[in-house]
């Protein structure tokens, strides 16, 4: 899409923030400290900064500065169908082309704190496309775009199965009388794409095929490689596939992860938690026989692995700060929880030289919260992105 | 040595009998003391370091400096916070079905539909709910009355706490009615109710007159509605959109009834009308919504428990367990205080009012003498989400422990820990 | 006997056409009015316009009108260029709902719509009874890329004088009308990417070869044919803009309701606007962005999209327009002289100028009013309808 608006940027002019706290998350808490802000990026940050004369003062001090949030995987400001559906296999899909930079989701997760999102394709296809990092503040998506082909996702699972049933409505020439229909059809066409991708790029033929070419940099490792598992038996069969053919994967959902944390913690896999499942009961499993755990993050988090709470398809589009209130409720430790919606996310994105903590250099994407972040009773009073003041809570 | 170990088993034995199940955790014992780290009575001030005195299952004292009796069983709970039980005062869960079919049908219980084992009461117990009003759902005009229940027992009897406690009425539509007509099917039944009970005392006392013996009975299906129109049973009355609320409250007019309403999210709009009239409220579980105003392109948010605060009327909270957060009845309070509601009104909302809207406030909703010991012993502050509930006492006995909830383990232990204790609970 | 063969021949030459009936390619006549609203040049009060051929011969105060010259005297009342309705679907054979898309393939550049146009029908009197005089047919929107539009005139007549372009552009939608679920493509960007699939392989296209679809897209890829292009929400033309940026389409935004939140990129491309019907239960918000976009600098025209929408005619969604803040003298040029820049006919249509067609409207009050009401419709210097008079 074509970079036509100047993207957003604040004035000359130096901004500081005085806060009560300041959380910068990369490092120690800081009571009553300062951050300075120009020209959308941070300049200083910490207890003894010296403010310039002519500096517009954000009068925090009864509140708590921390980095924007990071939502990892948020699925909702999309218009229409998230996948093109007529084929499973779809690398070149680009859902930054699906964007609605209108959406009510983004207003309402910009209004919980969320400065970053990442918008992945969606799952109904077995290799869907390239999701995009946004910035949910602005009129068009060009001018919302930090990062687009930021990661290829892959869905294990059933869930591109779905709708393939052969024949479908008896009509053969239907596009979904196609494989895969069972989770063995899954596996193979997964590795039958890597290996047609090893083939394009050992015979490098003339006539440049977009597809191999995306597939063949999420081989090599240039393109970060995302792969939505559900069940424990696709974890395991995410990484069998990973390691023939040396991938490095992220895992999405991870909702059985608790179950094999050691093995995704060997791996060095990082996961993506979310959306959050309670219903229907305590009790009961739920579609592809899932079986859940509350404190999948706390499980995982204390086996090692890296673990970002992301919204996901959360009905409601969820609070990532309450996500991360629950999660250390159930176990996770709080430094992490508080990581996993900003500095570890921001790492899982591959944007964490520019957001997820309070740091020089980083873009200035900062929240003042009435209190401390993990508290229930606590809320977002302003919300900074790029050095401006993009939403104000009365 | 014979007798040793016939005597061990003697101690084993009753260890062995004792059933284990969720519901049934302890002895009842007749004088019991808990030494809390803080009590929450609702109605008074917090006290530290407090002392509550029960007898028989009912509260005898509460205070800084209560004598202990020196044959009370003294229960620690020093780093604990104690509170009364949360009340629910509308639910549809926990019946085998929520919605009847037939529209008219005020005479059915929830008595009869009650699922003991749902899980519904298993973690109503777990997250701290004392007592909940199990009513029809929101689909049937007049869907029948309710039944107030606490979550324990293998039993409805068991669970029982009070019977034939409001009446539902649903002004939602059903199916392909429109609510005009919903509106006048209404109007008809109590038309006719009306007639019926015209005609029935003309032949009573024509039967007097005439000398004759008068043993026709009313007919009991329309019992309840004869007794919500005398006041004996209190009307609940959902209301799916705003426009609702008038036709609720012309209802309670024109029939003079006692009502609770049970309010849709979209609801908030009418809370000046509402506070006006005065009538009592249950929340929806969903608290917050969100307004698109679409020539300014933005997203208002609106919280409903601080309209309704705002507005002067009294309310209390419902949860929903489909959803994380909302499935919590100190998360709803919670949410009300981090938008402005004060704590006490916002811990009020889940204890004392919701008994005294479904008329169990002589037994729960606050610590006070003379009511029912229903207890929970907190880890920490109620609206604090790191806070669990460790125990949960009702009627003097402890009916819940966390440390022996399996469930509970399975749900937050990973598999090796799960192993680990599985070793030590076959030991 | 000489005698009677003249009277013969002068009687033709005098006799007024009844309504529908015109037998010639172009008549002769003047107009006189109190008010003419050239466009072009600005207004004239008590000014005549003297008609040859069906072409416009002069217009002005002190025009000396030929002795016997046929004349219509619009005492006063005022007369404006024939409307043009720049988008719709009015005149096919069967019906808009059937004719309009074919979606068993979702690129269909092929397709001609004037194929399904009977310029007879009864329904396109409804448009000149407001009106108009020329409109653009087009396609629908359900497919991705849809067909050829045409450019044809509302004077019914059999010689064909009513065609004026058979394959004016090429339909294009980037609206969610294109997405289906059984069919290519489900999503947007699966769209964009089709199109762009078609587009890449015009390029190549070569004349020998039988390749009806590829040979209609490669004359769009020369800029031979204009694009009109069906977005409604500002993504949606935000996606549209990227395709018509990268293959450098000489396109037409149609619909584009949100298109005013994206102005400044339209007016640096030169992209002009058809508007879509503004109906009397519309938002308020959305009735505004009409004028929004003229102050802006936009270039905007009218198009009912009838008789699929509930819209009347684009008269009335020129006064809503108006209502709601477009410029009385914007409408004006949107009902007229911008339809006709935008259809690339300006050199004959939009305007009362020496050398332009001879479509003009009478009205009985200022156009923009809604209780003025059109007297008369002339198409090519033939009277095509005339109100009845009670």
């Amino acid at each position: 899409m074509p970079a036509v608006a100047a993207p957003l940027t604040a004035a000359e002019q130096v901004i500081a923030i005085k806060a009560g706290r300041i959380l910068p998350i990369s490092g120690e808490p800081i009571s009553g400290g300062v951050i300075l802000i120009q020209d959308g990026k941070i300049i200083a940050v910490g207890s003894e900064v010296e403010i310039p004369a002519d500096a517009e003062i954000v009068d925090a001090s009864s509140g708590v500065a921390m980095p924007g949030l990071v939502d990892a995987r948020a699925v909702r400001p999309v218009r229409g169908d998230r996948n093109e559906q007529s084929n499973e296999i779809t690398p070149t899909f680009h859902i930054s082309q699906g964007i609605n930079p209108k959406s009510r989701y983004l207003k309402r997760a910009l209004q919980a704190g969320v400065t970053t999102a990442y918008v992945p394709p969606g799952g109904s296809n077995l290799i869907a496309g390239v999701g995009v990092a946004i910035k949910p503040f602005g009129k068009t998506v060009a001018e919302m775009i930090v990062e687009d082909d930021a990661a290829l996702h892959i869905t294990m699972g059933s869930e591109s199965t779905y709708g393939n049933r052969i024949p479908r409505w008896n009509r053969p020439d239907s596009f979904y009388y196609r494989r895969p229909t069972t989770r063995m059809a899954v596996a193979w066409m997964l590795r039958k794409s890597f290996f047609d991708a090893q083939q394009y790029a050992a015979e490098s033929p003339e006539q440049a095929d977009a597809a191999l070419e995306t597939l063949t940099a999420a081989a090599n490792g240039e393109l970060p490689l995302r792969v939505t598992v559900r069940r424990a038996i696709d974890i395991r069969t995410a990484f069998r596939i990973a390691d023939e053919y040396g991938l490095k994967i992220t895992l999405d959902e991870c909702t059985e992860g608790y179950k094999v944390a050691e093995l995704i913690a060997e791996k060095k896999a990082p996961v993506v938690l979310g959306p959050y499942y309670y219903y229907p009961r305590t009790r009961d499993q739920y579609s592809e026989g899932r079986e859940f755990n509350w404190n999948n993050a706390g499980i995982l988090a204390r086996a090692g692995v890296k673990v970002v709470l992301a919204s996901g398809a959360e009905p409601e589009m969820a609070d990532l700060l309450t996500a991360a209130m629950f999660a250390v409720r159930h176990g996770m430790p709080a430094d992490d929880a508080l990581k996993a919606i900003t500095l570890t996310a921001a790492e899982v994105i591959g944007l964490a030289d520019r957001v997820g903590s309070l740091d020089v250099g980083k873009d200035a994407d900062i929240l003042i919260l009435s209190g401390e972040p993990l508290a229930g009773t606590s809320r977002v009073r302003r919300v900074i992105l790029n050095g401006r003041t993009v939403h104000e809570a009365d | 040595m014979k007798l040793r170990s016939s005597m061990a088993l003697l101690f084993i034995l009753p260890a062995l009998m004792a059933p284990v199940p969720l519901g049934h955790a302890g002895p009842v014992r007749k004088k019991v003391a808990i030494d809390a780290g803080r009590i929450i009575t609702i109605t008074g001030a917090d006290i530290e370091d407090g002392t509550i005195l029960i007898e028989d299952g009912i509260i005898k004292a509460v205070g800084k400096d209560v004598e202990i009796p020196w044959d009370a069983f003294v229960m620690q709970a020093e780093g604990q916070v104690v509170m009364p039980g949360f009340v629910l005062a509308h639910t549809a869960d926990g019946l085998d079905r929520p919605n009847e079919n037939v529209p008219e049908v005020p005479f059915l219980s929830t008595f009869d539909s009650i699922d003991p084992l749902s899980a519904f009461f298993e973690d109503s117990l777990r997250d701290g709910i004392a007592a909940m009003l199990v009513l029809p759902g929101n689909n049937t005009l007049l869907g029948g009355t309710g039944t107030v229940v606490s979550p324990r027992g293998r039993t409805v009897e068991d669970m029982l706490v009070k019977r034939y406690v409001g009446l539902k009425i649903s002004l939602e539509p059903t199916r392909n009615t429109s609510r005009m007509g919903h509106m006048q099917r209404f109007r008809r039944y109590m038309d006719e109710l009306k007639e019926y009970l015209e005609e029935y005392d003309r032949r009573k006392k024509e039967a007097e007159k005439d000398k004759k013996p008068f043993d026709e009975e009313i007919d009991p299906r329309k019992q309840p509605m004869i007794d919500l129109q005398d006041g004996k049973l209190t009307a609940y009355i959902y209301c799916g959109v705003a426009a609702d609320v008038p036709k609720a409250i012309e209802i309670v007019e024109t029939h003079k009834l006692k009502a609770v309403l049970v309010l849709s999210p979209d609801c908030y709009k009418a809370a000046a009308l509402i506070a006006q009239k005065k009538l009592p409220v249950v929340l929806d579980p969903e608290l917050i919504v969100w307004k698109t105003n679409e020539e300014q392109n933005t997203e208002e948010m609106k919280v409903v428990p601080g309209i309704f605060h705002k507005a002067g009327v009294k309310f209390a909270f419902q949860s929903d367990t489909s959803r994380y957060g909302r499935r919590y009845l100190w998360y709803q309070a919670a949410t009300a205080v981090k938008y402005g509601m004060s704590r006490k009104e916002a811990l009020k909302s889940i204890t004392l009012y919701p008994a005294q809207f479904i008329g169990i406030d002589d037994r729960f909703g606050s610590i006070e003498a003379g009511k029912e010991a229903n207890l929970l012993f907190l880890t920490g502050d109620p609206l604090d989400a790191q806070t669990w509930v460790d125990k949960v006492m009702l009627a003097g006995e402890v009916v819940y422990e966390k440390s022996k909830d399996q469930r509970l383990k399975k749900l937050l232990e990973g598999p090796e820990e799960q192993e680990e204790s599985i070793e030590q609970n076959t030991d | 006997m000489k005698r009677a063969l003249l009277t013969i021949v002068a009687i033709g030459l005098v006799s007024v056409p009844t309504p529908g009936r015109a037998a010639d390619a172009g008549r002769t006549l003047a107009v006189r009015a109190g008010r003419i609203l050239t466009v072009s040049n600005g207004a004239i009060e008590n000014g005549v316009i003297t008609v040859r051929d069906g072409k416009i011969d002069g217009v002005g105060v002190d025009l000396a009108v030929p002795k016997g010259m046929e004349t219509i005297d619009a005492g006063d009342k005022v007369v404006v260029p024939g409307f043009i309705d720049a988008h719709c679907h009015l005149g096919l054979s069967l019906n808009a709902m059937a004719e309009i898309d074919e979606t068993v393939q979702p690129v269909t550049a092929q397709m001609r719509i004037i194929d399904a146009f009977d310029p007879t029908a009864d329904e396109l009197a409804q448009a000149v009874r407001a009106g108009v005089t020329t409109m653009m047919l087009a396609p629908g929107g359900r497919n991705p890329i849809g067909g050829q539009t045409a450019v044809v005139k509302l004077s019914g007549d059999r010689r064909k004088r009513w065609l004026v372009k058979p394959s004016a552009g090429v339909e294009m939608s980037f609206t969610s009308d294109a997405l289906m679920s059984d069919r290519r493509p489900t999503s947007r960007p699966g769209l964009i990417t089709l199109v762009q699939e078609n587009l890449d392989k015009a390029a190549g296209y070569e004349s020998d070869t039988f390749a009806p679809t590829a040979e209609v897209l490669s004359r769009l890829t020369r800029r031979e044919l204009p694009a009109y292009v069906r977005a409604v929400a500002v993504d949606e033309i935000d996606a549209a803009l990227s395709v018509i940026d990268r293959y450098e389409l000489a396109a037409v935004l149609v619909g584009a309701q949100q298109a005013d939140e994206m102005a400044e990129m339209l007016v640096e491309r030169e992209v002009a606007v058809i508007c879509g019907p503004q109906l009397l239960h519309s938002q308020d918000h959305d009735l505004k962005r009409a004028g929004r976009l003229a102050a802006a600098g936009v270039k905007v025209a009218f198009g009912s999209f009838a008789p699929r929408t509930m819209s009347g005619d684009i008269r009335t969604s020129a006064i809503l327009a108006v209502r709601y803040g477009l410029k009385r003298d914007e409408a004006l040029k949107a009902l007229t002289i911008n339809a006709a820049e935008i259809l690339g006919l300006d050199g004959r249509l939009g305007s009362i100028q020496p050398g332009r067609d001879a479509d003009l409207v009478i009205l009985d009050g200022d156009p923009l009013e809604p209780a003025s009401r059109v007297e008369t419709v002339i198409i090519d210097g033939n009277v095509v309808y005339r109100r009845e008079q009670k």
